[in-house]
């Protein structure tokens, strides 16, 4: 058969060409028609998978609050320590929960006793970290009870990070007074109008040695030049640019100035490059040459930039004569023009401060070297009707003609307006014994969305070892950056009895104040005070919820395949409203789905679920 | 190769059959790439009237405006436009044009005066045919 029909197309010359031509008609028609069948099939199975689907909607109830939420990670310890136990023990109340025990987060255990620092951003943007603080501590009652070295050096500014204690350099000013002032940097910032507690100083070590106490380290700048005499100090990195004529040098641990023609006449610090914040700028200053005249002028600069010319700014000076002290706003405007007697070969302090250069408004006083510094300013006014600068280069105003000014102790620090303040807590003595633990609770916004709860409330139960000592409920408010309880339905705090306590606060209306943007409530407990019974606490349950003025759908699967949930209408008289969902239901299930943002009133309404393949279940209340 | 060229030229039919053949393939070809657009036209049409499914997820008689509000959701595998709206076999103004990607869903709003307690019949029809749709009464 075969070869007669090889023997058949050999001899057929257009045996071959009809051949192709069948094959490929048939090859176009397999192709046609599987390409209809599989759609086809595809197609019918997604009706008979719709035909099988089975969802219904078994109850709709109101509900007033959330589930709880336990901690996402372990609690931190800030006082005290844990005992046994993990943060999981707290999630329910059962027979697991985790200890804690009372006792002090102490730096450094040579020391007996501190006093905590608060610091308060007074403004409404933030406090950048490096900023210097001063916090004014009585250290002539702390001196008199032997409770503090009178060379100062046993007392210690230290932060505390979270994790670690780091001891920040200080400068001590007056100790030994009943107003001693600390000065040191701050470590971290402070959000607009906050507060950070996380310093403290330390005393109490007769066998202190010497305290860190690099002034650098405490302020933006500070240089005494205690160093070799130096022809010309812009060989140095730090103060590498002059502007104009004159001569600057190091002799006899100060800062020489010899004018000459020129103008600007600065000497630039570079070390600090541009300064985009407002400053503080105080400086020792010494003429002991003054020609008099429009050229003769010396002093302090800031908002330096090259228009015109490189060094150009704002300035602080004497100028003319021995009795003025003027604003200039260089090669622009001279500003305020004030008066003050001074005498050549006399050392003065100079404090000059601008703040916000846009306003063109500065400060300048001056006042003798050992004597109290005045509260008022000798010249707060303006630099004239010139164009206002920026922020830039800050530095010395040195002389357009052959006077000799030295400065010395040039200190600069940043502003703000008005300064964050200082306050120092009670006492702390190292064998006080205190228990402060924090934890992270997040709550589900995607269930609850925050703009439809009413409050938070907080809850713990716990039993503690001595019944004597109160309890706090605490949360972090993200306005004052600080563990506060403000606002809460109680502040009083709890007394705990000799068995499991349940204790609970609500957030009230504040609770806002206290919810990050992603939900998250750092909340703490905290015991009352120091005493001196080592107290044990054990917490059996610890977790916040929602309250809402939600309803709780409940779905069940009757079918045999897995249903998505993908529409959710609450209908009645007046109103069809839709809600996207998005759940889940594996076959022969049921599931509770919370929505806060749907409340249901008494009247009657109809609620309908649609599946993602079509199918709608119903449920009507009549 | 010079003797096989002498002989094709001196051949007068040789250029017949090989002009005949050439037609053959390019009529051929143009015939199965005729043949190929036009299966692939008509089994994507096909396949598309196959794919479509919409679903009313709820229809509102709106108090408020006085008009008639479908909810649809498209669950099919390709996008539909909604063609015609009729109300009891009458075609109504709608908010057109109306299209719906795979898996979305929209408010079509169709312009008619209801009358409370009567009975309508809705029929949402889409540009390849599929019919949605039913009796609802107006509360």
């Amino acid at each position: 058969m075969l070869e007669a029909i090889i023997k058949r197309l050999k001899h057929d010359k257009h045996g071959v060409s009809n051949v192709i031509v069948v094959m490929l008609s048939l090859v176009l028609i397999v192709v046609i028609v599987a390409n209809v069948v599989l759609w086809s099939y595809q197609m019918n199975q997604l009706d008979w998978e719709k035909m099988h689907e089975n969802v219904e909607i078994t109850d709709v109830a109101n509900v007033t609050s959330s589930s709880w939420f336990g901690v996402q990670r372990e609690y931190m310890v800030n006082m005290g320590s844990r005992i046994n136990g993990t943060c999981i023990d707290t999630h329910a109340i059962d027979d697991q929960y985790e200890s804690f025990r009372e006792g002090s987060n102490w730096w450094n255990t040579n020391y007996g006793f501190r006093r905590q620092i608060t610091i308060v951003n007074n403004v409404a943007s933030m406090l950048d970290v490096g900023y210097s603080v001063c916090v004014t501590i009585n250290t002539a009652s702390l001196v008199s009870a032997s409770k503090m070295l009178s060379d100062g050096n046993d007392l210690r500014v230290v932060y505390w990070s979270g994790s670690n204690w780091i001891e920040l350099d200080r400068e001590v000013i007056d100790m030994n007074s009943t107003s001693t002032q600390v000065w040191f940097k701050t470590q971290a910032t402070i959000e607009a109008n906050g507060s950070d507690s996380n310093y403290y100083i330390y005393y109490r070590n007769p066998s202190a040695g010497s305290p860190p106490a690099n002034k650098i380290n405490v302020y933006l700048w500070y240089d005494d030049f205690d160093r070799a005499d130096k022809p010309d100090i812009t060989t140095e990195a730090s103060y590498s640019v002059k502007t104009g004529g004159g001569a600057w040098s190091i002799e006899t641990n100060k800062l020489k100035n010899v004018g000459a023609a020129g103008d600007p006449n600065k000497l630039v610090i570079t070390g600090l490059g541009n300064v985009n914040a407002d400053i503080d700028m105080l400086v020792k200053i010494e003429v002991t040459s003054f020609a008099g005249g429009d050229l003769s002028r010396m002093g302090l600069s800031c908002c330096m930039d090259t228009n015109p010319s490189r060094g150009s700014g704002y300035c602080g000076l004497f100028h003319q004569d021995t009795s003025s002290l003027d604003l200039l706003n260089d090669l622009r405007s001279w500003g305020t023009q004030g008066t003050y007697g001074w005498s050549l070969n006399t050392w003065y302090y100079m404090r000059f401060r601008v703040i916000d250069p846009a306003s063109r408004l500065g400060k300048v006083k001056v006042w003798q070297v050992g004597t109290t510094e005045p509260n008022a300013w000798t010249v707060d006014g303006n630099f004239g009707g010139g164009t206002a600068r920026t922020y830039g280069e800050v530095g010395f105003l040195g002389s357009r003609t052959t006077d000799t000014t030295y400065f010395d102790e040039i200190l600069i620090r940043y502003m703000t307006d008005p300064e964050p303040s200082t306050s120092l807590g009670a006492e702390e003595s190292q064998g006080d014994n205190r228990l402060d633990i924090d934890g992270t609770f997040v709550i589900d916004t995607s269930t609850y969305p925050l703009s439809y709860l009413q409050t938070v409330e907080i809850q713990i139960r716990f039993r503690s070892s001595d019944t004597g000592e109160k309890w706090y409920l605490k949360a972090y408010n993200r306005m004052s950056s600080t563990y506060i309880d403000s606002g809460f339905n109680s502040t009083t705090g709890y007394t705990p009895t000799t068995g499991w306590d349940y204790y609970a606060v609500n957030l009230t209306d504040q609770w806002n104040s206290y919810a990050y943007g992603n939900s998250t409530v750092y909340v703490k407990i905290v015991d009352e005070g120091v005493d001196g019974n080592q107290t044990t606490i054990d917490i059996d349950f610890f977790a916040v919820r929602v309250v809402i003025n939600g309803t709780k759908f409940t779905f069940q699967n009757k079918g045999s395949l897995t249903s998505h949930l993908v529409s959710l209408w609450v209908t009645n008289s007046t109103n069809h409203q839709r809600y996207d969902m998005n759940i889940f239901i594996n076959s022969g299930d049921s599931v509770s789905y919370i929505r806060g943002d749907i409340s249901l009133q008494n009247t009657p309404y109809m609620v309908k679920v649609v599946t993602e393949r079509g199918n709608t279940a119903v449920l009507t209340n009549p | 190769m010079a003797v096989k060229l002498r002989k094709f030229l001196r051949d007068k039919r040789a250029i017949t059959p090989v002009l005949s053949n050439l037609l053959l393939t390019v009529v051929a070809v143009a015939a199965m790439a005729l043949a190929t657009t036009a299966t692939y036209v008509i089994t994507t049409n096909l396949r598309e009237n196959m794919s479509e499914r919409v679903i009313v997820e709820d229809l509102w008689f709106n108090n408020s405006t006085g008009n008639i509000n479908v909810y649809l959701r498209n669950i099919g595998k390709v996008a539909i436009h909604v063609s015609a709206a009729y109300i009891n076999h009458t075609s109504q103004p709608f908010n057109s044009p109306f299209n719906l990607e795979i898996g979305a869903h929209g408010w079509l709003n169709i312009s008619y005066s209801w009358a409370s307690g009567s009975l309508y019949y809705v029929d949402i029809v889409t540009n390849r045919g599929t019919h949605v749709g039913g009796y609802y009464k107006a509360p």
